[in-house]
């Protein structure tokens, strides 16, 4: 329990860091990547609850869905590169949204009693397989996504030629 | 709330925090989409948690709550479609540096 509690605090410290980061990024695309490893580790943290199916899910929807951010991206580099968030009024309101909804959240502690055991929601006969095949699907993840990075840098570098 | 569910819970709201504030303080179209990005993922994690705490195995209230997540989103983009539709901004995506403006 003690080492899962260490091993969230780092993802969650990395996760709110990149989502952070993707508004400080002048560049868009650079905005898209951070979200796609935001959306990499909430992947890992559904493996922290249990949930395979649902990491697998998350993470090959990532590979499809942040593709379409990622063309957008990349068609507007060349004229993305602008101050597009007032960074301190953005912290002042997270600061204050955050302090709203989490007063309710912080005053229910042991409001409730959680049922015996995390429940996995996989499907019968498939987890052991998610389970075992799990790095797999990461790798392929990484894969896929590293080619679209590679992509766009061969797309700059011959628009820089050009 | 038990302690592990007590600093999910926290995680999300602290993500969705931050995605609800950098619609409001961004002015770039493509970052206010991945703010909303950022807020739906928040509410999937929020979601999952309280599933994989609570729940007694009945997988309804989670597979409810996912599919109302992504009609969050669906509907979300047909309305931001149409506001820059009617704001007469170029939907043309070479010509995305107007929105600047």
């Amino acid at each position: 329990m003690d080492i899962l509690l260490y091993v969230f605090a780092a993802f969650a410290v990395i996760e709110l860091l990149l989502a952070a980061y993707v508004f400080v990024a002048k560049s868009l695309l650079h905005a898209i990547v951070s979200l796609a490893i935001v959306f990499v580790f909430t992947s890992l943290l559904y493996l922290i609850l249990s949930q395979p199916l649902l990491a697998v899910v998350q993470l090959l929807v990532l590979v499809g869905g942040i593709s379409t951010y990622l063309l957008v991206g990349t068609a507007s580099e060349s004229f993305s590169h602008f101050r597009h968030t007032n960074f301190a009024l953005m912290v002042i309101l997270a600061i204050a949204i955050f302090a709203i909804i989490a007063y309710p959240v912080l005053k229910s502690v042991n409001a409730y009693s959680p049922s015996s055991s995390a429940v996995s929601f996989t499907l019968s006969g498939q987890s052991q397989f998610l389970q075992e095949d799990m790095p797999i699907f990461y790798i392929a993840a990484l894969l896929l996504f590293g080619l679209a990075l590679g992509a766009i840098a061969l797309y700059k570098k011959l628009g820089e030629k050009e | 709330m038990t302690g592990m569910l007590m600093v999910f819970a926290l995680l999300s709201l602290a993500l969705f925090s931050l995605g609800l504030a950098g619609i409001v303080a961004s002015r770039h179209a493509v970052i206010v989409v991945l703010s909303s990005e950022l807020g739906l993922v928040a509410s999937m994690i929020f979601s999952l948690s309280a599933f994989s705490y609570y729940s007694q195995g009945n997988a309804l209230g989670l597979l409810f709550s996912l599919w109302a997540i992504m009609s969050a989103e669906a509907i979300m983009l047909i309305v931001f479609y149409r506001y820059l539709a009617r704001a007469e901004m170029s939907l043309d995506i070479s010509k995305l540096s107007k929105y600047r403006d």
